[in-house]
């Protein structure tokens, strides 16, 4: 009802609202368009005029390009879509158009050339174009068509475009209005039907005689006061409907409890029940035929004889015999027959009772022949049931006897067992192995007190149960490794792994353990022994870390290191960003301390320099000792090459504090040489030994330095190696030679000694200073079978001498001595004395014709050391003579402490004295030294003489000894001896 | 009044080029300011540098014109600049991209003016562009602004109004069209079309054919036009089936390279096979690279029958002294052009018709600003320019660059493709395809 409501009401609203909207926007839109196509067109004629009267000369100039310039401007303007320009023949001069000029503007120009040209007026109209637009055209005469006609074209796209949106606008418009009504329409009708619906379910509620619920409709109007009216109505006829319902009900409830409770009696009394009217069944119930076996049915109406037979009748009628209707109830009873023939005694009640048809007879049957054979069954039962009990008494004492038997064999048993068990158990508890059994699930089953022991608990019961709630293996598959091994070969063996002790200390264990089958083969458990191995197991990783750790400082050794720096150099071969750094580290002068404050110092200080190394290191850093005073570092993941820089300034600085050991302050520091290019290197050794040259370098710069390796170093060492090799080579095969430079005798005038020089000649190349090559050899220990080498050949020089000595100079006196330098190495050696000593028998010299030249620095190192062998070799009688005297920093009572002989003087200071201006330093300290040798008795040399007046200075100053150029060029050795043989021992010729 | 860019004496330094891209206003800007903060305080030194201002298509279609006319322009100024100087004076040019648009034109040419302030405005092109700017010279003859060599042949810019503030040295598009519609009926053609674009250049070219065609009593049977800035991928069958609605013997062609190859390559496609010629605005190196690179595609010959109609002769014929002394030049140019005014690639021909007359123009320019000694003015420049009525620029005739109808050369040429070269030819029988 409410939908059809609302659909008529929809329709007619949808028809007038169309209507209107259709209506308005034609309406509007019309007018719209015709204004903006009026006002269009005034644009347009203004337009085209004002470009006709503009640019008249142009146009009357004939002028295409300068037309079209002018028309191009305008067009560029906007609004119009094209200008033509004819010229007064009726020929197109310009236009804007491509590719061409359309038909209908060219039928318009056609059009307005025909025109009398009289009196031409702009025309204006309206053109289709191809393509569907439209345009306003324009045709403008320009000198009243004498100068041609301007045409432009005004696209009316944008009327259109307004038309529609008014048009758009209107509709919108309309339909909100349509929208806003069809909502206030529903509304309405929505508030009448929905209360008409309401008051028609409850009319049909109330004539389904259903006053449960009312009508809530309500309201002052015509529907509130028909509501009101049902509502009375209704009211009344529920209160009729009620009350003839109550009435009716209570009657028939009362009437259906009375019948009920007498049918309820009749059925369910045991007797039977048999009314009888006239030897007639009147009545009768179920009882009665179960009694008679008779079938469930109703026997009213049947004949008493026939259903019940004579006797029940006649003992029902006897009191029908007796008449009268009142009297007690007579009993009888009576021997009857079932229906199947089975006979039964009855016991009847018989009581007459008036009724509607007459007096009848009301018996009551009952049944009394179960009650007489019960009777008799009672009596035979007893009889049975005490000779039972007779025989089964006998049978229980039988079986008593035999129980008591089987019960003292079992004992026995039991005894036996008990011992054997408590044997084994007695293994099984005191065994000093962890013994336990596991279930193959992996669940503990049972274990002895050593395991608990092992596991620090305190009974089997509690490792056990411990053990069932966790594992106690650190690595949580073991458990299943376990498993796994024993499943697959029956047995574990030497199983190790790390566990939990109750206190949570991890021990290492071992176990050992066998599968135990039934004998069908199926898994029972596992069984197997425990054992501590966890000071095995320290022991081992104890060895391991000395293997790879140095004992003193703790740090990585050099084996670890280089492990360290092989998988850097993977990294960084792998990771191209990855970069790290190697350095090389060696204290200066650790020796000296060693030496001179004790192992104990020199240990400590090791410790201390580690500790501030690893301090000034991250923790991925690798700080080793590779022995001695020699440290590496493998600076790992450096963002870039200065961090490797800063690391060693800080360590440089950190190792350069002075600090207090036992008391004692001791000063080190330390040379460091770095690689920062790493990736040339295949072999971590190779970056090692360049890590070393960097810090040899280092070194040499001076104390405390660091130095980065670079190429250059790289092929200084490949040049010092390749020189090294063949010094090597030189020295074993004596490839070298011996010249000797004559020491001369100032005042004599005469040749006192000599100096051995060794000459070393590379194959194929120059030859080689001693002062390169001998840095080289004291490095490399090419030093020891050099100078030994040296020594021997000056010893033989020395026999030679003496013999020629003996030939051309007998008599000689004074001693005639060959010096022969020595390096400063040696001085640590105390085999050195012995060594010469041999050298010297073997040559049979006298060790008086010889003299060791050192250099002061051999007094600085190793004072202790070198002053025991000077004085040995004083002992022996070798001369001992200080080369190069006064440029190092000795102290004088050296001098006399190493028992010296000779002084040289430098020949720097010689040089001094021939200066054009006279240094009066060198004079100064040449003369010192004179006086000093004076004073001390000891022989003073003036080396590198080499002009008139320093040998004149010389002998002013009372110098005694020199040698020189200026008195020969070191000479071979035939050379020397043919000058002994010239008798320059007595007397030299050739003395300038 | 104008700047002055001093330079190092005595160090031979490369030209060079201010760009300021008309895209980038604060770039623009900061290029502007450095300049004068860095040039500010050494202005007023003896011997210096003269900037023109050249604004051009050096993007979108056209700009195959602006990059090879620039590259002419700077092969002359490089040459000057290497033997110190016309009189002295370095000559330098600031470039501006006007991508062939008539405003970006004014814009820029107001910037030259007003915040540049060039010694000269140089090398425009585009007959639009410069039609378009003359209104603004006019605006500025206060001070005696010359707009020098503009690389378009409208006769608009050699009317008596323009006169004074344009120098020419190119020959009119009337000129072209009247000696190639000369040749065209010597050659017996009686029935000319023509294609051009619909703008100034278009209406001027087809102005002049149609004026002659005039003369001879003939009528201009069908044409068809198109919009300016039209690219090579444009489809121009409709622009063709118009055309020859006419039934030409002869098609002449006045617009810019990709627009005439397009509509060459459409042309031939609709079987047409008579003669097609070009004016020299159609720049006929570039137009005959796109028509070679659509033959390599469909394997058609499009360049027999072309005739190109030139202001300058054949870069080939090196009788002349002009062509050696261009060859020489174009071979040592280095003419760098500023990134930003190159979005798209261009790849620039080693010689062109195009540069040649750049060449040609920079060269003319030379001679001007020698002759106004050691005290150059815009005024100077223009009475500089009224006094050469005869300079010989080795083309074997020479031009005059006095202001009035008869300015610049004369001559049109016409030259035809063959063999990989361009030939010039006196007559156009034997030229059919």
């Amino acid at each position: 009802m409410r939908g059809r409501l609302l659909i008529r009401m929809l329709l007619f609203m949808v028809a007038a609202f169309g209507l209107m909207a259709a209506a308005t926007s034609f309406l509007s839109s019309r007018e719209l368009k015709h204004t903006l196509e009026n006002e269009y067109k005034a644009r347009a004629l203004a337009i085209a005029r004002s470009i006709a009267d503009g640019n008249t000369e142009l146009l009357l100039g004939q002028s295409a390009g300068g037309i079209q310039a002018a028309i191009d401007q305008h067009q560029e303007m906007g609004d119009l879509s094209y200008l033509v320009v004819v010229n007064a023949r009726g020929a197109v001069v310009a236009h804007t158009f491509t590719p061409e000029v359309p038909g209908p503007v060219r039928q318009v120009i056609a059009d307005m050339q025909r025109r009398e040209s009289s009196n031409l007026q702009a025309e204006i109209r309206t053109l289709p174009l191809e393509g569907g637009s439209e345009v306003i055209h324009v045709a403008q005469p320009v000198l009243g068509g004498r100068g041609g006609f301007v045409h432009i074209g005004m696209d009316t796209e944008p009327i259109r475009r307004a038309t529609g949106s008014a048009i758009l606008r209107q509709h919108v418009l309309t339909l909100a209005a349509f929208l806003v009504c069809v909502a206030a329409a529903y509304l309405f009708i929505r508030s009448i039907t929905g209360r008409l619906a309401s008051l028609a379910v409850y009319s049909q509620q109330v004539a389904a005689h259903d006053f449960s619920t009312t009508c809530d409709v309500r309201s002052n109007d015509e529907i509130g006061a028909l509501a009101d009216s049902m509502r009375s109505m209704a009211g009344q006829i529920a209160g009729h409907v009620t009350q003839l319902e109550h009435t009716v009900a209570e009657a028939t409830l009362e009437l259906k409890g009375a019948l009920g409770a007498l049918s309820a009696i009749v059925g369910n009394i045991a007797d039977g029940l048999l009314v009888v009217q006239d030897g007639l069944i009147l009545q009768h119930n179920p009882a009665l035929l179960r009694m008679f076996g008779l079938p469930e049915a109703t026997l009213t109406g049947l004949s008493c004889v026939e259903v019940f037979g004579p006797r029940v009748c006649e003992a029902v009628s006897a009191r029908e015999d007796t008449g009268g209707v009142s009297g007690a109830a007579q009993l009888v009873e009576v021997q009857v027959n079932r229906v199947d023939g089975l006979p039964f005694t009855v016991e009847i009640t018989v009581a007459r009772v008036p009724l509607a048809g007459g007096p009848a007879s009301v018996c009551i049957l009952r049944d009394i022949t179960v009650t007489k054979q019960q009777e008799q069954e009672r009596e035979e039962s007893r009889a049975l049931l005490e000779r039972m009990v007779a025989e089964r008494t006998r049978e229980l004492s039988r079986a008593n006897t035999q129980l008591k038997i089987e019960v003292a064999e079992r004992k026995v048993v039991g005894d036996a067992l008990r011992r054997a068990e408590a044997k084994f158990r007695g293994i099984f508890e005191n065994a000093v192995e962890g013994i336990f059994q596991i279930s193959p699930e992996g669940r503990y089953i049972s274990a002895n007190p050593a395991m608990a022991f092992i596991f620090g608990y305190d009974s089997p019961e509690a490792l056990v149960a411990a053990l069932s709630q966790m594992s106690p293996y650190v690595e949580p598959l073991r458990r299943e490794a376990f498993l796994e091994v024993m499943e697959e070969h029956g047995q574990v063996q030497s199983f190790e792994s790390q566990v939990r002790r109750k206190s949570g200390r991890v021990i290492w264990i071992s176990e050992n353990a066998r599968k135990v089958v039934d004998l069908t083969g199926k898994t029972l458990h596992y069984e197997g022994f425990v054992e501590d191995i966890t000071l095995r197991k320290e022991a081992e990783s104890r060895l391991v870390h000395q293997a790879f750790h140095d004992s003193l400082t703790g740090l990585p050794n050099r084996l670890l290191f280089l492990d360290h720096l092989r998988m850097a150099m993977d990294r960084a071969r792998r990771r191209p960003d990855f970069r790290f750094a190697v350095l090389y580290m060696d204290l200066d002068r650790f020796k000296t301390i060693n030496d001179s404050m004790g192992h104990d110092i020199g240990d400590k200080l090791l410790r201390h320099v580690s500790d501030a190394l690893v301090a000034c290191g991250r923790s991925t850093d690798t700080v080793a000792r590779f022995g001695g005073d020699e440290f590496a570092i493998l600076l790992e993941d450096l963002t870039a090459p200065r961090d490797a820089i800063r690391f060693s300034r800080r360590v440089l600085d950190e190792i350069s504090k002075s600090l207090d050991l036992d008391g004692r302050e001791v000063t080190t520091s330390g040379s460091l040489g770095i690689v920062l290019h790493t990736g040339g290197y295949d072999r971590p050794e190779a970056l090692l030994r360049d890590a070393d040259t960097a810090m040899y370098h280092a070194k040499a710069l001076g104390k405390s330095r660091f130095k980065v390796f670079n190429k250059r170093m790289h092929h200084q060492a490949q040049e010092l190696m390749e020189m090294e090799i063949e010094l090597r080579r030189a020295v074993g095969q004596g490839n070298l030679s011996l010249v000797f430079q004559p020491i001369v005798d100032i005042r004599e005038r005469r040749l006192t000694g000599f100096e051995t020089l060794v000459r070393w000649k590379r194959e194929g190349a120059r030859e080689i200073p001693p002062s390169e090559f001998i840095p080289l050899a004291e490095e490399t220990g090419i030093i020891y079978p050099l100078d030994h080498w040296v020594f021997a050949q000056a010893c033989c020089a020395t026999k030679e001498f003496e013999l020629a000595l003996l030939k051309h100079s007998p008599g000689l006196e004074t001693p005639f001595v060959t010096n022969v330098n020595i390096s400063a190495k040696h001085f640590r050696n105390p085999l050195l004395v012995g060594h010469l000593e041999q050298a010297m028998q073997s040559a049979q010299v006298a060790p008086a014709a010889l003299a060791l030249e050192i250099t002061e620095s051999v007094l600085l190192d190793n004072v202790n050391s070198a002053r025991d062998i000077a004085a040995k070799l004083r002992e022996l009688g070798l001369g001992l003579c200080i080369d190069d005297f006064g440029t190092g920093y000795s102290s004088l009572s050296y001098i006399q402490r190493f028992s010296v002989d000779t002084i040289k003087i430098d020949r720097a200071f010689v040089v001094g004295l021939s200066l054009e201006e006279l240094d009066p330093g060198s004079e100064a300290i040449v003369r010192t030294l004179v006086t000093l040798g004076a004073g001390l008795g000891l022989k003073v040399v003036a080396e590198g003489v080499e002009t008139l007046e320093q040998l004149a200075f010389l002998r002013e100053l009372g110098c005694r000894y020199a040698q020189g150029y200026l008195f020969a060029q070191p000479l071979q050795m035939e050379e020397a001896l043919a000058l002994i043989a010239s008798g320059a021992a007595q007397s030299w010729k050739g003395f300038p | 009044m104008f700047r002055l860019r001093s330079i190092i004496s005595g160090r031979n330094s490369p030209l060079k080029v201010t760009a300021l891209f008309r895209f980038r206003p604060l770039r623009a800007l900061a290029v502007a300011v450095c300049l004068l903060v860095s040039l500010g305080p050494q202005s007023a030194m003896a011997a210096g540098e003269l900037v023109f201002g050249m604004s051009a298509a050096f993007s979108g279609p056209a700009r195959g014109l602006g990059m090879e006319y620039y590259r002419g322009l700077m092969a002359a100024f490089e040459h000057i600049n290497a033997q110190g100087g016309a009189g002295g004076w370095r000559l330098a040019l600031s470039l501006r991209d006007d991508a062939y648009d008539p405003a970006a034109a004014m814009s820029n040419t107001i910037a030259f003016v007003e915040q540049e302030r060039v010694f000269a405005l140089l090398g425009y092109v585009g007959t639009p562009t410069t039609a378009r700017v003359l209104p603004l010279l006019q605006h500025y003859d206060s001070s005696s602004m010359t707009l020098l060599f503009p690389l378009t042949g409208a006769d608009m810019l050699r009317t008596q109004p323009n006169s004074a503030c344009v120098c020419n040295l190119r020959a009119s598009y009337l000129t072209e069209t009247r000696h190639l519609v000369d040749a065209l009926v010597a050659a017996g053609r009686k029935r000319i079309a023509v294609f051009h674009q619909a703008d100034v250049y278009g209406r001027n070219g087809w102005d002049g054919v149609r004026l002659r065609l005039l003369d001879y009593g003939l009528p201009l049977v069908s044409e068809a036009t198109y919009r300016r800035g039209a690219a090579f991928d444009r489809n121009f069958r409709r622009e063709v089936s118009l055309v020859l609605a006419g039934k030409p013997d002869a098609i002449i062609t006045v617009g810019t390279a990709p627009a005439c190859a397009a509509f060459v390559r459409d042309l031939r496609g609709a079987g047409f096979t008579d003669l097609v010629a070009t004016l020299s605005f159609a720049d006929a190196d570039n137009l005959a690279k796109l028509l070679q690179a659509q033959s390599r595609v469909t394997g058609r010959d499009y360049l027999t029958g072309l005739v190109f109609s030139q202001v300058v002769p054949s870069y080939e014929d090196e009788r002349l002294p002009a062509v050696r002394a261009y060859r020489q030049a174009m071979n040592s140019v280095k003419a760098p052009l500023p990134p930003q005014l190159t979005p798209d690639e261009y790849v620039p021909h080693r010689l062109s018709f195009v540069s040649f007359e750049g060449f040609l123009a920079g060269m003319a320019l030379g001679e001007a600003v020698s002759r106004m000694g050691d005290a150059p003015s815009r005024e100077r420049l223009r009475s500089a320019l009224a006094g050469l009525s005869a300079i010989d620029l080795g083309l074997g005739e020479s031009a005059d660059l006095r202001p009035g109808s008869g300015q610049g050369l004369r001559r049109t040429y016409l030259t035809v493709y063959r063999g990989g070269r361009f030939e010039g030819v006196d007559k156009l029988k034997g030229v059919t395809p």
